[in-house]
């Protein structure tokens, strides 16, 4: 059983006067497993929140079904599995903390005594105790991250949803949401999230699906996508005399030069064992030799490109 | 339970609304103030100050269901303080109940507040207090649990202006529905009398609520009247939550 | 500096505000609506209860106030009391329970504006919403008494309404004595000067302190008439002819010096009476108000104007024509338009 499923799923805005309709999902079809880091890719305006507002039936979709844990989302107990953060998150701003994850724990239908126990998990988790008394009116964006993960969490469902959960946030705020993920992942728990940041997905995630203007143009392992193509080798290498570098720079698609010494780049592996074996010969060091694939970053931009 | 979870935080946070305070003071002022009126009339002071306070707490209900009710669902969407509630595993009635009865509690609580202190300024300036009058500020009560799920209603649906407006006119019209009842005969017989006939049924007819006039003037009430009364505007009210229920249903957040 | 701002500031508004002050009294000074105007925009009353957005009761009391301060500078000024009625029936139809308004309104009218009819009418009204207010059958009982002294069958009239208040079972000790006592009450004079009396003295409202003072002074003034019929019998007496003007009474050393009406009036000689202008003129305008109303029903009933005051007497609509207050003269009907006049004062 997939964590979460959908088929088919369209979602059609009506037009207005002046607007026409506007098609924000065409024909979504994707599977995510169980205990899967599955990153939800597209840019701005592509229909991932779209998307994800169908998963936790905030939406209705237009035709088509989505399920969860083998749930229609349809139906209010199949959002017992889902924890969802939500990009920007707003809370109640007069509320603490401990208040806001009370209120939460009390609409999932938790007793006072498992919201205690609640509390204490996730206050030591997402480290809230320190600002466990204070109103959410005075937090910064990380605190707000961090008390809307643990929102999120309330009721210990199986698979988390998080919209753009690293956007705004500073380098130390996304290594600690990465580090969030990888632990639920550990933990069991699946995990499904959007990003337009490529780095970040490309960190964590063990499959991916880009969304191109409402419809899903890939689906599959990150290896498995990218490892078609090894673009270039990039070979470093110092104490080379200058007669070997000329040589070895004709044959190179690319040179340049830093303190660590002399790089060149080479189209395939084939040419670049036989060019890291020239330099050995040649009596120069090989720093260092690394086949570089195509970043995702790379791919995404030429799906975009075939698209339009 | 969740619709009371949802209730407790609304009236939290309704509670919060300074429009709410400005509003009460606007009440109070009328309640304290219509004492100067009392000056110029010979002898009706008493009936005047019952008169005036008891439209004060009316109107200012008013006011209140509306600024702080067409708000309230509203400003939840515009917020995106609903997102996190709605997927949650609740039915989104829930919210809707639990939103009005946040609501109607604080009402329940302005106006029983605003009709004491009226009570007892009535009482300072030497008048008496008869069963009448509390029972004038019950029905303004009930009538106000009325009017709140209406802005509760409208602001699922629209924007808070567009249902300000609405509940507003609603309630003036509803003050005038007998007109159509009270038709010169040579509407008799005419279709257009059957259809204006069923327009006074569907409007809320909110004169059934009004026995301001017999409690400023002493005039004993039946508590017949007043159940039937009662009964009238609980279950307008359970429709109109139905409805806005419905509406809710599928609505796009 | 922040001081020369402020104070730039301050005096800009200072001086805007006083520029709206100077507009706004130019306005006011241009658009002077008299009272009487205003009442032209009331609407008929069964719509203003309509659309009073549930505040019936607030409109009514804000028009009671405006009906009280328009009666009282009637009072002052000209004793027309035009839009009485008209302000009474909107009040009490937008407020059937607003006992107040029937009793004063029926007081006003009775008293003030020399309109019996309509007080009683009004009066009627009120009971029939309220049933249970004393005062209003007693004060029908008033208007019999004191105002329709002339009507032959008034005081058993005024018994009947007498017993209606005591039956509601909440009337006070002097209205039961004196239900007992109405059919011993000759002499109404003295009961209508005690209860002036008393509303002068007790009343907690300056306004109706006034009215009362007024009716006490009327009554001192028909008291000197009286002595002066008096004086004039013994002139008689003394020197066998009836005297040709009050001066001569004082001539002939039957009386000190003539008497002043402190309500601005004369004493006047008539035959062998010594009649008033201030209460000569009250009678007129009751009388005349009288033949007025009668005359409007024989209208209203017959879609004509009578073509003499006995023909509405012979269709019901009038009583009976009501004596001339002066003597010598008579009313003047015009049956083409429905007027009746009655003339001034004489030249005396």
């Amino acid at each position: 059983m997939d964590a979460i499923a959908t088929r088919n799923l369209t979602k059609i805005y009506r037009g207005h006067i002046g607007r026409g309709a506007v098609k924000s999902l065409d024909n979504l079809s994707l599977a995510v497993a169980p205990n899967e880091v599955f990153g939800f890719l597209g840019r701005n305006g592509a229909g991932k929140t779209t998307a994800i507002k169908i998963l936790c039936s905030l939406l209705r979709a237009t035709e088509g079904e989505a399920f969860v844990m083998g749930q229609d989302t349809r139906r209010p107990a199949t959002r017992k599995h889902i924890g969802y953060l939500p990009e920007n998150p707003y809370f109640y701003e007069y509320l603490t903390p401990r208040e806001t994850l009370d209120f939460y724990g009390e609409l999932h239908g938790l007793t006072r005594a498992e919201r205690a126990a609640e509390w204490e998990q996730l206050a030591d988790l997402l480290d809230l105790r320190g600002i466990a008394g204070q109103r959410v009116r005075g937090f910064s964006k990380g605190m707000r991250q961090r008390l809307g993960f643990a929102v999120a969490l309330v009721g210990d469902p199986e698979v988390l949803i998080l919209d753009e959960p690293m956007s705004g946030l500073d380098p130390l705020g996304r290594r600690m949401i990465r580090e969030l993920i990888l632990l639920f992942h550990e933990r069991g728990k699946t995990i499904f999230f959007s990003s337009h940041v490529l780095g970040d997905v490309e960190q964590i995630c063990s499959r991916v699906g880009i969304l191109v203007q409402g419809r899903l143009t890939t689906q599959g392992r990150l290896d498995e996508l990218l490892n078609r193509r090894v673009n270039r080798v990039e070979i470093i290498a110092a104490d080379l005399n200058e007669a070997a570098a000329t040589v070895l720079a004709a044959r190179s698609d690319g040179i340049r030069e830093s303190e660590q010494g002399r790089h060149f780049f080479v189209k395939d592996m084939e040419a670049a064992n036989a060019l890291a074996a020239d330099v050995l010969q040649s009596g120069g060091t090989l720093a260092e030799f690394t086949p570089i694939r195509e970043s995702l970053e790379e791919y995404f931009v030429r799906e975009q490109e075939t698209v339009s | 339970m969740r619709v009371l979870a949802v209730a407790r935080n609304t009236f939290r946070e309704a509670v919060r609304d300074k429009v709410l305070y400005v509003l009460l003071l606007f009440a109070a002022a009328a309640i304290f103030g219509s004492k100067a009126l009392g000056w110029i009339s010979i002898g009706q002071d008493i009936k005047i100050v019952k008169d005036l306070s008891l439209a004060a707490v009316s109107v200012f209900g008013v006011l209140i269901a509306i600024f702080v009710g067409t708000n309230l669902v509203y400003k939840e969407i515009d917020k995106r303080t609903i997102y996190t509630i709605l997927c949650r595993p609740m039915h989104r009635w829930e919210f809707i109940l639990g939103k009005y009865l946040g609501l109607a509690a604080l009402l329940a609580l302005v106006t029983a507040v605003m009709v004491l202190v009226a009570a007892v300024y009535v009482v300072v300036l030497g008048g008496s207090l008869d069963a009448t009058f509390f029972l004038a500020g019950l029905l303004i009560g009930w009538q106000l649990l009325l009017i709140t799920a209406l802005a509760v209603l409208l602001s699922a649906l629209t924007s808070p202006i567009l249902g300000a407006i609405i509940v507003f006119s609603t309630y003036v019209v509803g003050h005038a529905t007998t007109i159509f009842t009270e038709l010169p005969p040579h509407f008799d017989g005419t279709a257009t009398k059957r259809v204006l006939q069923a327009v006074y049924y569907i409007i809320p007819n909110f004169s059934n609520f009004d026995i301001r006039a017999e409690a400023a003037n002493g005039v004993p009430v039946a508590p017949g009247y007043i159940l039937w009364a009662m009964a009238y505007g609980a279950v307008y009210t359970a429709v109109l939550l139905i409805i806005a229920s419905l509406a809710f249903q599928d609505k796009d957040v | 500096m922040i001081a020369r701002r402020l104070l730039t500031g301050v005096l800009a508004v200072a001086i805007g505000f006083a520029c709206c002050v100077a507009a706004q009294r130019q306005m006011d000074a241009s658009r002077k609506t008299g009272f009487d105007e205003e009442l032209l925009y009331l609407p008929n009353e069964k719509l203003l209860n309509h659309f009073t957005g549930g505040l019936s009761s607030v409109v009514a009391d804000l028009l009671w106030l405006q009906c009280i301060q328009y009666t009282a500078e009637e009072f002052k000024g000209e004793h027309k009391y035009v839009w009485l009625n008209h302000m009474i029936d909107t009040i009490t139809r937008l407020d059937p329970y607003f006992v107040d308004v029937y009793r004063y309104g029926g007081v006003f009218l009775a008293a003030l504006k020399a309109d019996s009819d309509a007080s009683i009418d009004l009066m009627k009204r009120g009971m029939i919403h309220n049933p249970g207010a004393w005062v209003l059958p007693y004060e029908m009982a008033m208007v019999y008494l004191l105002n329709r002294r002339e009507n032959p069958g008034s005081p058993a009239q005024a018994a009947q309404f007498l017993q209606l208040a005591v039956a509601t079972g909440t009337a006070p000790q002097y209205v039961i004595d004196l239900a007992a006592n109405i059919a011993r009450q000759h002499d109404l004079d003295e009961f209508e000067r005690a209860m002036w009396e008393d509303m002068a003295r007790n009343s907690s409202e300056k306004m109706l302190r006034e009215l009362a003072q007024r009716k006490l002074h009327e009554l001192a003034i028909a008291d000197v008439c009286r002595q002066l019929g008096k004086a004039v019998q013994l002139y008689e007496e003394r020197h066998h002819r009836l005297p040709d003007s009050l001066n001569d009474l004082v001539a002939g050393g039957i009386i000190e010096r003539l008497p002043d009406d402190p309500l601005g009036g004369r004493f006047f000689l008539a035959g062998r009476e010594v009649l008033n202008t201030t209460l000569q003129e009250e009678k007129l305008e009751r009388r005349i108000n009288r033949i007025r109303n009668g005359v409007n029903r024989y209208q209203a009933r017959t879609g004509a104007w009578p073509p003499s005051l006995e023909a509405a007497v012979e269709g019901g609509d009038l009583v009976f024509v009501p004596p001339h207050p002066y003597p010598g003269r008579a009313w003047r009907y015009d049956p083409a338009t429905g007027e009746v006049e009655g003339g001034s004062a004489p030249e005396l």
